[in-house]
């Protein structure tokens, strides 16, 4: 159940980008008007504002931090055509003041793009410290440090002309993988072939190549987001058009995946109901999809055992109230239901997919007052998991 | 439509005539008029005709707003020339001014009064030029404040006599044209250079600077005040060479950069950051900016180019720009922008709201034109923080990988301890697979009591075990898989067998089986005990409400005693036919179990847990005949495929750890090293370094084992006389004195010795933390500034 507490940002335009670092415990902000900020969260939980800095001369599109492995390091890409790197560098003024002074250090500029860099994110660690950028007029470049205690130089390099207007990236996180970029374009002519290009890194050419062209997706795409690989057979890749699509690509079945024959490898649509979603984000493991949408709301989907898609929750951008769509059972959102697995699973399945049973169960939970879950179950002849008591919450969110 | 016309050369300046009907384009090389036609231009004069000289080397042109055939361009040789269409044939050039000896910027002809033209030179002098008499009436030079070079001129187009001009060293000035023995006003705008200035055409006293800070300032001068006020600052890309207001917004400006970007933007001077508009046809930088009407302009460049651009083709970056945002912590905490809604009527300073000019009380003139103004969307979003309290990732996955045991007990205590930690974070399904792991693989009558028993209750299990024995021997194959399966069992047999009656006492000793021996004394004493069902009873009794809370689905029929009464009166005599004794036990050729499976099938359908019915009858068919162990060494496959695939890479880890060699070569080597990695991964990240550790020390693939090999070596020097330890020493080889004494208390310190690697000193966590909360420095007054902090 999520609890919302609005945080207020000095932000003095619109914020377009979000970051938590890699361990949860900051978070990064970027906005329109050139500065970038960076938010501690303390032991109470409570977020604070512990530098902000301008960082470009242009709306600050994307913020994303590195692995902690390489230090405290931001990069931020921009309207004004550049990408920059910063590192957070502690002094201590006055010795015996304990006076502490957090500064974002500029390390490098990177300015080889003639038009706006509409993303910046870093590879995976496996590959090192690599860094992605793509910007409007269609050029992704790779760029890595050569020496990673000198952040100061960066080398380019790879570019890859993708001929549309890029305006989102992506790498694939998995190791089994070559490095992988998927790259998005927001292109709003529906005719201009598939918007999400995927590029491999072959080794042995020492070239980026296009394996992959979704030519399935048209609409404009805003966001693209391979999903964590824990250990998955699988990649999974979230689009941001109109709606969300997500994609499976299987190891086994590296073709297209439009006409794969296995239904599990259909693109998937998440109905946004007309709102344009604009952001997604994964959860660690990767089972969970995050996306925010211009209506203001942020909807969460969940695949249940027989891999439907479902939204789960929709957290309102206003923060007054967070609805729970369905009885979500109370199975971690790991453990998903599984059909080789016995047969209580397929009970919560049923649960969590049957609309009308929620419905109905959480209207007779309302009139009741109190949830009365297991006469609930009785009647349905159910098996009624423990997990449904909190069903109930969630109908107001206090809103701090 | 956005048109345009290719010119050979870069063009410095444009201009229309009063009508808008004719434009001139000037440069150093080029000097051409066309007639604006619909969608297109037309060539309609070229005016470099004649002797080429420098005086045709324009750097602004103007065109005299009274007199539609008069042109003035300012030279870079400093030559001002008049230009008259007027002159019927060859060259139309009129009179060349040479009043200046450096390059001039910027020509101006006076609104109403034909005859008035102002000239900027590099040289920081303005010059006045009456054309009635084609002279230099005066000139404005600026004061010792001022005496950079005139960047802009232009006339209010409000008050008659009035003009304003940019100068180099960031200053704007107001002149009174009648007047060159005084500035009206001087303000220093800009930092740097003030390259343009612009009046509101209107807006009375509005007047939009830019300059090479990158900004572009919109002042207002108050009626009676020999002062500017600053309202707005936009923030550029680069430096702004042009600002030009758009006719009839009155809350918007064009702007062109002087270098490095080639875009012309048109702002809402509200939104100080985000242009509202933007022009890309250039290919390189643009010059000049004439509006044509509100929605159509022409611009200049330096790649020798006029556009007539159209609003209808401007790229908005205010609508691509993502204006909501979400980002997912590890913990499933959620942070969402959503953009802040609520319009705000025209209140200027809203969206500003910390811009230099808001703290100010608003003057009353400005007061009287917002409250008419237009209504104005701010842009601003609001940060929500979505903290998830319930079901949260990290808590259960952190118990988890903190309570799961992978190595150390046999296989079954294995599964049921990792079953038991997963039912109590609720999590039933992965409970439920450990439950069936440990049935696949040891014996699916042992893990009857088992399931119920939450104190591990491996008395009962003893009683059924002869069956596990009897398995392996009938399918000799299988046998060598199962052994050590078997073989830990037989603590528990031997023990199981030995008492008749006392399997309840049994219970409470039967945890581990290291003191194996003892126990067994320990049977034996209490073979004459008579009432062992007492405690037995009072045991379940218990247990069963447990399970109430944990597993509302099975409450209904928990009848425990009932179901294992029975049971276990089948299993002793079984166990009374063959022996009691448990080495005879061990060597036993088994007895083909054939008439239990009958109660087995029966109590397994009682039984609530085992619900899964392919692994009742799987169970019942082939229990006689195949060993469970190869048969479903897919299906775990497939089973472990399945977590990972969820994302619960833990429990593929896990449950592979603990499988060990049952599984062994069934996974493919590349998939347990991504599994583990993974896991690695995700422990690291919840900064469980010592588990992660663990789980690399548990693993059997090469590579996953080198991973906690490197790096492990740790240089340390003598504290007192730094010189470099060897190994193992915890005295100093040369000066003899300990290594490890806390630089706080002076005491050796055991357990966590904490140091600073630069200058070798250290001690306890706790004195090192008090002393660093207060000082920066070494606590032994080494001087050094460690990085203890």
């Amino acid at each position: 159940m999520y609890v919302a507490r609005s945080i207020s940002a000095d932000h003095k335009d619109l914020i377009h980008d979000v970051a938590f670092d890699f361990y949860g415990r900051r978070m990064a902000t970027c906005s329109s008007d050139h500065s970038v900020q960076v938010w501690d969260i303390n032991d109470k939980g409570e977020w604070h504002c512990t530098a902000s800095w301008k960082t470009h001369s242009g709306s600050v599109w994307r913020v994303t931090w590195a692995h902690p492995e390489f230090g405290q390091v931001l990069a931020s890409c921009s309207y004004d055509r550049m990408a920059a790197i910063w590192e957070e560098v502690v002094s201590y003024m006055v010795p015996n003041n304990h006076l502490m002074i957090i500064l974002q250090t500029k390390r490098a500029t990177l300015v080889d793009s003639r038009t706006s860099v509409t993303d910046v994110k870093f590879s995976p660690r496996f590959l090192g410290l690599k860094l992605a950028t793509c910007s409007a007029d269609g050029n992704v470049r790779i760029y890595e440090a050569p020496d990673l205690t000198d952040l100061t130089t960066w080398e380019i390099q790879d570019q890859i002309m993708t001929k549309m207007s890029c305006s989102c990236l992506s790498w694939n996180p998995s190791r089994l993988n070559p490095a992988t970029i998927a790259v998005g374009s927001d292109d709003a002519n529906p005719s201009a072939g598939g918007k999400v290009q995927i590029y491999e890194h072959k080794v042995n050419e020492r070239k980026w190549v296009r394996s992959n062209m979704l030519m399935s997706i048209t609409e404009a795409v805003h966001d693209i987001a391979y999903a964590p690989n824990l250990g998955r057979s699988y990649d999974v890749l979230a689009i941001a058009t109109k709606d969300v699509v997500i994609m499976r690509f299987d190891k086994k079945d590296p073709s297209m995946i439009g006409s794969a024959t296995s239904t599990r490898n259909t693109p998937v649509q998440l109905d946004h109901q007309g709102a344009q979603v604009w952001q997604i984000s994964w959860n660690i493991t990767g089972t969970i999809l995050a996306a925010s949408s211009d209506d203001g709301v942020v909807r969460l989907w969940k695949a249940n055992y027989l891999d439907k898609w479902k939204c789960i929750q929709v957290l309102k951008g206003d923060g007054s109230s967070v609805s729970t769509m369905l009885v979500q059972p109370k199975d971690p959102p790991a453990t998903n239901k599984g059909s080789s697995l016995p047969e209580t699973s397929v009970d919560a399945g049923f649960m969590s997919s049957s609309p009308k049973f929620s419905s109905f169960f959480s209207s007779t939970s309302a009139w009741l007052g109190s949830s009365p879950l297991s006469r609930q179950g009785r009647h349905n002849s159910v098996p009624v998991t423990p997990a449904t008591s909190h069903v109930t919450s969630g109908f107001h969110i206090p809103l701090k | 439509m956005t048109t345009s016309v290719h010119l050979d050369s870069g063009i410095n300046a444009i201009a229309t005539n009063r009508e808008k009907t004719q434009v001139a384009a000037a440069g150093r090389l080029v000097f051409k008029i066309f007639h604006i036609e619909e969608g297109s231009f037309r060539e309609y004069l070229d005016l470099r005709v004649g002797r080429i000289n420098l005086n045709y080397s324009c750097n602004d042109v103007v065109w005299n707003s009274v007199r539609d055939d008069i042109l003035a361009t300012g030279a870079t040789n400093g030559a001002v020339v008049t230009w008259n269409l007027g002159i019927s044939k060859g060259n139309k050039m009129d009179k060349v001014f040479t009043d200046n000896t450096r390059t001039v910027n910027k020509v101006c002809f006076h609104p109403s009064e034909w005859n008035i033209l102002l000239s900027g030179s590099s040289g920081g002098v303005i010059r006045y030029f009456d054309l009635r008499n084609n002279v230099c009436a005066s000139t404005f030079s600026g004061t010792k404040n001022s005496s950079g070079s005139i960047r802009d001129i232009q006339f209010s187009p409000h008050q008659m006599f009035i003009f304003a001009s940019a100068t180099d060293d960031g200053y704007v000035q107001f002149w009174d044209y009648r007047r060159n023995d005084r500035v009206l006003l001087q303000e220093l705008v800009h930092q740097n250079i003030v390259f343009s200035l612009d009046w509101h055409p209107e807006e009375r006293n509005w007047l939009a600077t830019s300059g090479r800070d990158k900004t572009i300032k919109i002042w207002h001068q108050e009626s009676h005040e020999l002062k500017l006020h600053l309202d707005y600052t936009l923030y550029h890309i680069q430096s702004v060479r042009k600002v030009k207001w758009r006719p009839e917004r009155k809350y918007h400006i064009a702007s062109c950069s002087q270098v490095d970007d080639n875009a012309v933007s048109v702002w809402d001077i509200r939104r100080p950051y985000v242009p509202f508009a933007v022009f890309e046809e250039h290919k390189e930088a643009p010059t000049g900016i004439t509006w044509y009407d509100q929605n159509i302009f022409l611009t200049s460049g330096k790649d020798g180019v006029i556009y007539q651009h159209v609003f209808k083709d401007a790229k908005k970056p205010a609508e691509t720009s993502n204006p909501v945002g979400v980002s997912m912590s590890l913990n499933g905490d959620i942070f969402h922008i959503a953009v802040q809604s609520g319009r705000n009527s025209g209140v200027r300073g809203l969206s500003t709201s910390d811009g230099p000019s808001a703290k100010r009380p608003m003057p009353m003139f400005f007061r009287r034109h917002d409250r008419t103004a237009e209504s104005f969307v701010t842009y601003e979003s609001r940060l929500i923080f979505h903290e998830l309290r319930e079901n949260r990732f990290s808590e259960w996955f952190c118990e988890t990988a903190k309570q799961y045991q992978l190595v150390g007990k046999p296989f079954g205590e294995l599964c049921e301890e990792n079953a038991k930690v997963a039912e109590e974070l609720g999590r039933h399904q992965v409970a439920q697979t450990w439950h069936l792991l440990r049935l696949f693989f040891v014996d699916v009558s042992q893990v009857v009591p088992k399931v119920y028993s939450k104190q591990s209750s491996a008395g009962s299990t003893d009683v059924t075990s002869p069956r596990t024995q009897a398995e392996p021997d009938k399918d000799p194959d299988s046998n060598s898989i199962h052994r050590d399966t078997a073989m830990n069992q037989h603590s528990l047999q031997d023990v199981g067998h030995a008492p008749d009656s006392a399997t309840g006492v049994t219970d409470e000793e039967s945890d581990s089986d290291i003191d194996r021996t003892k126990w067994r004394n320990k049977n034996l004493q209490m073979d004459g005990i008579e009432d062992p069902f007492t405690l037995d009873d009072d045991d379940n009794y218990d247990e069963n409400f447990d399970l109430l809370d944990l597993n509302l689905a099975n409450s209904d029929n928990w009848n425990l005693p009932a179901e294992a009464f029975p049971h276990r009166h089948e299993i002793e005599n079984i166990g009374r036919q063959s022996s009691p004794d448990p080495t005879h036990d061990r060597s036993r050729p088994s007895s083909p179990p054939t008439k239990p499976v009958d109660d087995d099938q029966e109590n397994s359908h009682n039984h609530q847990l085992l619900a899964s019915q392919a692994i009742d009858q799987a169970i019942t068919k082939h229990r006689s005949e195949f060993n469970l162990s190869i048969k479903y060494r897919p299906l775990i496959k497939d089973m472990l495929s399945y977590y990972a695939d969820k994302g619960d890479v833990q429990m593929s880890v896990s449950a592979y750890v603990v499988l060990g060699d049952k599984i062994k070569g069934e996974i493919p080597s590349e998939t347990i090293e991504h599994w583990f990695i993974s896991y690695i991964e995700l422990l690291s990240r919840f900064k469980l370094w010592p588990i992660a550790n663990h789980v690399i020390k548990c693993s059997d693939h090469p590579n996953i084992q080198m991973l906690n090999q490197q790096s492990t070596t740790i240089y340390a020097n003598c504290n007192n006389c730094d010189k470099p330890l060897e190994k193992k020493s915890w005295a100093c080889n040369r000066c003899g004195k300990l290594t490890n004494t806390c630089s706080v208390c002076h005491l050796p310190v055991k357990g966590l010795y904490s140091w600073c690697q630069g200058c070798s000193h250290g001690g306890h966590m706790g004195h090192l933390k008090e002393w660093f909360s207060r000082s920066t420095q070494c606590p032994t007054g080494c001087g050094h500034e460690c990085e203890l902090r």
